[in-house]
């Protein structure tokens, strides 16, 4: 049962769960930043979380992939579902974002999180610039900056995990954490595995 | 030549090039799904103007509340593309508008500049007045 009492206490400002169009997605971020004006008293911070709540969305939108239906692993519900958790915390606004991966991409984009992860902030500004001064664009029109942005506009690490599926698709959840009151960063990122199932007993409690 | 106009939207801004006054003016927001795509017929509105330009200064102002990465990279490489005809005599200005407190806005700023050599007007804004989108 969802309980009002869960969903007030853990400060849920969204969760969803299905397939994500391009309309929904902006009806998603004029519906939070809406909610976000009201919650959120610093407009520093309130224009963090709209450029990071956006630069999420809209990265989980262009790299979501329809996974194939497997009668065991994955149902058609599930083939074309993605997550999206999005709380205010005491002292930070977590934004999850959870979708269906290709095997054969964990691999280069577990790199590319850790190595932006282990960058600190002048290596990532240097890193962005380079980025943002090459010509090209990505196969579906993206700038490849998308993921340094969070983390330079939060100052804090990604959480991420990747859960496999069957041989085919993993889970990929990944967390940005933006610190409420911006001069104060925190960097508490936890294990992967502690933070995944953290993610996991929030859900079963909510739902 | 006409003059270039776009009304904004939601998720793209307010474009506005007047030939005669060789004046570019962006503002408002900038997150559309598909930026290569709103941007492109701006690139290509800018190159012919650029083969034939009616004025010797450019003026850009560039007045965004927000825009989200690969808008970015699109307005980046519209300076890039201005910038250029910087080389064959034509001056140039570029004032980059940001809200006071948005240093995040502020670096982006200096970062281009400093990429495309070139100098820009810093011109911060009081966070209660945000220029209106006049279309």
């Amino acid at each position: 049962m969802v309980q009002y009492k869960n969903v007030h206490d853990n400060n849920i400002i969204l969760m969803y769960k299905g397939a994500l169009t391009f309309d929904l997605l902006s009806s998603i971020i004029g519906t939070v930043e809406q909610r976000i004006n009201e919650l959120e008293g610093d407009r520093r911070t309130r224009k963090k979380f709209y450029s990071v709540l956006t630069e999420s969305i809209q990265n989980l939108h262009f790299h979501v992939e329809k996974a194939e239906i497997d009668d065991d692993t994955i149902s058609f519900c599930e083939a074309n579902s993605v997550l999206i958790l999005i709380t205010a915390k005491k002292r930070y606004y977590s934004l999850i974002t959870c979708n269906n991966i290709p095997n054969s991409e964990v691999t280069s984009l577990e790199q590319k999180i850790t190595e932006i992860n282990g960058m600190d902030k002048e290596k990532l500004r240097a890193i962005y610039r380079e980025s943002l001064s090459n010509n090209e664009f990505s196969s579906k029109n993206t700038a490849g900056l998308g993921l340094m942005d969070i983390v330079r506009k939060t100052e804090t690490k990604f959480n991420y995990s990747f859960e496999k599926i069957n041989d085919n698709y993993s889970y990929f959840s990944l967390e940005s954490r933006l610190p409420r009151n911006a001069k104060q960063p925190t960097n508490e990122a936890k294990t992967d595995i502690s933070r995944n199932k953290e993610l996991r007993g929030l859900s079963t409690e909510v739902i | 030549m006409e003059n270039l106009h776009l009304a904004a939207t939601s998720l793209t801004p307010f474009v506005s090039f007047k030939t005669n006054e060789g004046i570019l003016d962006l503002r408002g927001r900038s997150s559309p799904d598909n930026s290569l795509g709103f941007y492109s017929p701006i690139f290509q509105f800018l190159d012919s103007y650029l083969d034939k330009p009616l004025t010797d200064n450019l003026k850009i102002n560039v007045n965004l509340e927000y825009f989200n990465t690969s808008s970015l990279k699109c307005i980046f490489q519209m300076l890039k593309k201005l910038s250029d005809i910087n080389k064959h005599g034509i001056g140039i200005e570029v004032n980059w508008y940001y809200e006071e407190e948005d240093e995040d806005m502020l670096e982006t700023g200096e970062d281009i500049a400093d990429l495309l050599n070139l100098e820009f007007n810093f011109v911060p804004e009081d966070n209660n007045v945000y220029a209106p989108v006049v279309n």
